[in-house]
């Protein structure tokens, strides 16, 4: 028990244990939930994720980030967002040309990297989409059928873990 | 050769104190560490795919006569069709709200064809252009999730039908 003394002769105690306890359990707490993923990733401010009660843990960085007023691709601006629509200009086909830009871009790098694991069958071909759950399907639509182009087929939607 | 003395330390009762200041700062010094660096929001992925054209060979695996099974979502409708690759085809329709008792009942639907059919997992899901994300990834989740508890309180992941494929990506 810490003792503070005074100038007179009376000697003030400041009971700490409850603090003590307190700060036991807050180490605890954030060492418990500090390793249970097996990556740290924070997601964009600028967008809110859809509830999900998946148990699968994120595994991979995003690399395409559908903010409400931008794409990203491995955080470079790639176009703008209004409205939840691209601009006509930047689509073709039903793609965002710049998208698929930067995503083949992406996929002939990883291919360069490591042609080793893609000849393996290894995970090459996934891109991990975080996206704003207030936008519709039409962009989604866009942006899969986009990196479908640049030879992405398997996407993992990253979702807000729901407690069931 | 000098000698030395043995000293007798005598050992007095006194009030012993233990000082728990640094352990304090240490304490204090952790907490705003792990405060600072903590990511508050657990974060999962959904597994889909797109179709694609491809030049392997086909599954030879592949039972002769299995279920397909499609989805397709408006803004207030789920639609779930069910047939046989071989005949008896078996073919069956149904339409749920698109609302939470609805996706509800959709799920509920999705159990009991997988009740009936425990080898089949593939979905091939449809959606309009105006459904949202997050209505999207709920319908995923009812297709995907068993929410079956499990005994030690836990749901069944990826187990009802597992391989989801966006249909609607298509050029």
């Amino acid at each position: 028990m810490a003792v503070a003394g005074g100038a007179s002769n009376e000697t003030l105690s400041l009971p700490i244990t409850p603090m003590l306890d307190i700060f036991s359990i807050l180490v605890t707490f954030l060492l418990m939930s500090y390793s249970s993923d097996p990556i740290s990733h924070d997601p964009n401010p600028a967008l809110e994720l859809p509830d999900s009660l998946t148990t699968v843990s994120l595994d991979e960085v995003p690399a395409v980030i559908v903010s409400k007023n931008e794409i990203l691709v491995n955080d470079k601006k790639v176009v703008t967002v209004i409205g939840g629509n691209v601009d006509q200009q930047h689509t073709t086909q039903g793609a965002i040309y710049p998208l698929f830009q930067e995503l083949t871009k992406l996929h002939d790098a990883n291919q360069n990297y490591g042609d080793s694991v893609a000849k393996a069958g290894g995970k090459l071909s996934t891109l991990t989409l975080e996206m704003d759950k207030k936008h519709n399907f039409e962009l989604l639509k866009m942006i899969m059928l986009s990196a479908q182009q640049a030879k992405f087929i398997t996407f993992k939607l990253l979702v807000s873990k729901e407690k069931s | 050769m000098s000698r030395r003395k043995k000293k007798h330390h005598t050992v007095t009762i006194q009030d012993v104190e233990l000082n728990i200041m640094p352990f304090i700062d240490i304490f204090s010094l952790l907490n705003t560490f792990l405060l600072f660096t903590a990511t508050f929001v657990s974060l999962g992925v959904l597994r889909v795919q797109v179709p694609f054209l491809s030049n392997a060979t086909p599954d030879t695996k592949k039972p002769a006569r299995s279920l397909e099974v499609n989805v397709t979502v408006s803004r207030d409708n789920i639609v779930l069709n069910s047939e046989y690759s071989q005949p008896p085809k078996e073919k069956n329709t149904s339409t749920f709200y698109s609302s939470n008792e609805g996706v509800a009942a959709f799920h509920r639907a999705l159990l009991a064809l997988k009740h009936e059919n425990p080898k089949d997992d593939l979905v091939t899901l449809y959606s309009d252009d105006d459904v949202s994300y997050e209505k999207l990834v709920e319908i995923i989740d009812a297709i995907k999730i068993d929410s079956t508890i499990e005994n030690d309180g836990t749901i069944d992941n990826d187990t009802l039908f597992p391989k989801v494929v966006i249909g609607s990506v298509m050029l």
